[in-house]
């Protein structure tokens, strides 16, 4: 079980604004963590892996103290045992993929663990090659196996399919949903993706204005809560289904839904969705 | 033939300086990179001050810490029986000061130009600063290290008003090229004169040369 | 008020045209000093302080106040033959001198006006100061001028060798640009011994400091110090003329005689 609580001011674009949130995620649950740009979900992220440092805190993970401001307990990163999968991949550029692997393993880690991981993520026949000349998606699972060799308890990942295609992102929600269950992972996940949530969130966490405002299984989605209101950015369509982009306060969000629902919605309409996360209802303002 | 002894020491005290500052500068400059010390604006000034210092106020003032009168001196005359001026290892000292910042700069701009989340994600693999240094930003970075070196090298070939003020211009230990052709000049035996500064110029230019030509090929790429 | 009215013609709005102007006013005004051109004189190191106290006393008896340039005898010959723009060149010696007379750069012959002695210096307190110091182990750096720009440098080997120590001391020789880096080696202890003109150890900057000895004139050749005026294109030269009638004069003799030279009887013939 995860336990977040802390309060930290942040530099942002629009001025400096606090971030207070207080979180609760279960054992084995995959939470994704939404909200509004600039509301402080990377920093909750960066929190919980000890890269920065609130100025209150209160981190327990599995009834381990991370964080304790009160007490002056701060666990370096390294005793986290945290996988961490970056928005970029960060992946070493100096290193192919294989030795990036390698590098991520603990002092004392059997080496088999990289070769299941290759296996896993199907990057047999990429192993020696270098993150310059991956493809987005390769690149995301290296990142991805890399998190994993280390056989973290708690998985973190910004918005790891941001960058990808539709088509990509469904295999790596494909690998993450896998790995997940394999490995009995709690995670955290930051996404925009409706769909994405959809497909994988067991536990929805809103941030708004740096504080949660709504926490729900996704299961207990209900109609006629809105999710999130916006301007429509982008129609396309392709056969039956509709895929529209929308603007919610500066994030853009992709749904899809059955063109029929949407066919009156142009680009530049104000809308609103609500019901569950994997049919919303599109209904313009 | 004496040209060709103080050419060889020239280049020894270049490549001697240029290895010792390697090991100073890069994790000087990583620690610049990373750290958030308040202290470090005074430190990064201390580093820059060769760039701007006429070399003859850095010759004076080794000059008198080098002498046996004087603190440093006498300490190091006393326990280490060293004496610095007029030595090849008080050149070396001085060079390592006064080209110091030609490294540093390139190696620190070099490596605030790697991504910081790379940082990050070696820090959650545990590594330790030296090995995050050693993995990370050394392979990352390693154009800009050759530059600096190239650039230190170069410089320390160059130096002149720091020799003359604490070098005492012995042959096979402190007359180096450029003093050499300055006593040339005074001589009036310009042919002399016109052969150490071929010879340094053409060096020169090849050693510039041939990072320029590495940095396009592939050896530095990793692109296989 | 020029700088005013010349920002004013121009019509100043921006910055750039107002450094553009400064910059032309003040390369036109730097370009001509007022009044006349002074008199310069090229001086060999070892006659630094006593060249000072020699143009003060030219200024209190003729008024004219001469700029000094310092430096080894041989530099300023090279720096003369590449046209340096001195008027009287005083060397350290007659061989420098004689060169430029005859490559037809001086007006005249150059004539002795001094003869300089050489002593050895230290800093190291407490021993009595003999050349056989120089060959203890103790003694690791000996500063002397360098030997082919400096004549007292040249001096300081003949010493070195008529004393059959040359082999002994060689390998610690240091050699100084000129005799001016010698007495900064010595007095910063950099070196242990120097060898240097007993002019600067005579000079109230310096004298007190350090222990030194006069060295046996018989074993070096004389340094015969050689003043010549330098040939000028205008030919016009009335106040080098009068610098160099000065030098001769008694009052000039007395101080060099209080820094250490010996002066020739006045009307004493040159070989």
């Amino acid at each position: 079980m995860i336990r977040f609580r802390a309060r930290k001011k942040l530099n942002m674009a629009s001025g400096i604004s606090e971030l207070a949130a207080e979180f609760v995620v279960e054992s084995g649950q995959l939470a994704v963590l939404y909200g509004r740009s600039g509301t402080g979900k990377t920093s909750v992220l960066k929190m919980l892996a000890g890269l920065m440092t609130p100025e209150y805190g209160h981190i327990v993970v599995h009834d381990n103290v991370w964080l304790d401001t009160d007490k002056g307990v701060n666990v370096a990163p390294a005793d986290r045992e945290i996988g961490f999968v970056f928005q970029d991949y960060a992946l070493f550029p100096t290193m192919n993929v294989r030795e990036n692997l390698v590098f991520a393993l603990g002092k004392k880690q059997d080496r088999k663990i990289v070769d299941k991981m290759i296996e896993l993520m199907e990057l047999g026949r990429l192993q020696k090659c270098y993150p310059a000349l991956l493809s987005g998606g390769q690149k995301q699972r290296v990142a991805l196996a890399r998190a994993l060799v280390r056989k973290p308890r708690l998985l973190l990942m910004d918005e790891p399919l941001s960058a990808l295609d539709q088509e990509m992102k469904h295999k790596l929600q494909y690998y993450i949903r896998e790995i997940h269950s394999l490995y009995r992972l709690t995670s955290i996940m930051v996404s925009h993706d409706l769909h994405e949530i959809a497909a994988l969130a067991d536990v929805c966490i809103e941030l708004d204005n740096g504080s949660v405002c709504r926490q729900y299984k996704s299961s207990e989605m209900s109609a006629n809560q809105v999710l999130f209101s916006g301007i429509v950015k982008s129609v396309l369509l392709s056969g039956n289904t509709a895929e529209l982009r929308i603007e919610a306060h500066k994030n853009v969000i992709t749904v899809r839904q059955s063109a029929i629902f949407v066919r009156d919605i142009v680009i530049g309409d104000q809308v609103c969705l609500s019901g569950s996360l994997h049919q919303p209802d599109i209904r313009k303002i | 033939m004496t040209e060709w002894n103080t050419l060889f020491l020239t280049f020894k005290l270049a490549f001697v300086t240029t290895c010792l500052l390697l090991v100073i500068a890069i994790p000087l400059a990583y620690w610049l990179t990373v750290s958030s010390l308040k202290i470090k604006p005074v430190i990064e000034a201390f580093i820059s001050m060769p760039l701007v210092l006429p070399p003859t106020v850095l010759g004076f003032y080794l000059l008198m810490l080098y002498s046996p009168s004087g603190f440093p001196g006498r300490w190091l005359h006393t326990y280490l029986g060293m004496r610095l001026a007029f030595s090849f290892e008080g050149l070396v000292l001085a060079s390592v000061i006064y080209s110091l910042p030609y490294i540093v700069q390139p190696v620190q701009a070099g490596f605030a130009a790697v991504p910081d989340n790379l940082r990050d994600a070696a820090r959650i693999m545990g590594k330790s600063g030296w090995e995050i240094l050693l993995h990370v930003y050394i392979p990352t970075g390693r154009i800009s290290i050759i530059t600096g070196s190239m650039l230190a090298f170069a410089h320390t070939i160059g130096e002149f008003g720091v020799v003359l003020m604490v070098g005492g211009s012995i042959p096979g230990k402190t007359r180096t090229a450029s003093i050499a052709v300055y006593e040339a000049v005074e001589l009036m035996d310009y042919s002399l004169a016109n052969h150490y500064a071929l010879i340094l110029t053409g060096s020169s230019f090849l050693i510039l040369m041939i990072v320029f030509l590495l940095k396009g090929t592939n050896l530095f790429r990793f692109e296989r | 008020m020029v700088l005013l009215w010349i920002m004013s013609v121009c019509g100043i709005a921006k910055i750039k045209n107002i450094l553009r102007c400064l910059v032309i006013v003040c390369v036109v005004t730097g370009c001509k000093p007022p009044g006349e051109p002074a008199l310069i004189i090229a001086t060999s190191a070892n006659m630094q302080f006593a060249m000072e106290a020699l143009s003060s006393g030219f200024y209190e008896e003729y008024g004219i106040q001469p700029q000094i340039v310092c430096g080894s005898s041989g530099k300023l010959t090279a720096q003369i033959r590449a046209g340096a723009p001195f008027d009287i060149f005083i060397s350290a010696d007659m061989v420098y001198p004689l060169a430029l007379y005859k490559d037809g750069l001086a007006e005249s012959e150059p004539l002795e006006y001094a003869r300089g002695q050489l002593v050895l210096w230290t800093m190291t307190e407490g021993s009595l100061v003999t050349l056989d110091n120089l060959c203890y182990a103790g003694t690791q750096y000996i500063a002397i001028a360098n030997p082919q720009t400096a004549p007292y440098g040249k001096a300081a080997i003949q010493i070195l060798e008529n004393y059959g120590i040359w082999d002994k001391v060689e390998s610690k020789l240091v050699y100084a640009e000129s005799i001016s880096q010698v007495s900064q080696f010595v007095l910063s202890g950099a070196a242990d011994y120097g060898f240097i003109a007993r002019s600067i150890v005579s000079s109230p900057e310096v004298a007190g400091k350090g222990c030194w000895i006069s060295l046996d004139s018989t074993m070096y050749a004389p340094i015969r110090q050689g003043a010549v005026l330098l040939k000028k294109k205008n030919g016009k030269y009335p106040d080098s003329k009068l610098f160099m009638k000065f030098l001769f004069s008694d009052h000039a003799g007395a101080i060099l005689k209080n820094y250490g030279y010996i002066v020739p009887q006045r009307g004493e013939e040159d070989e």
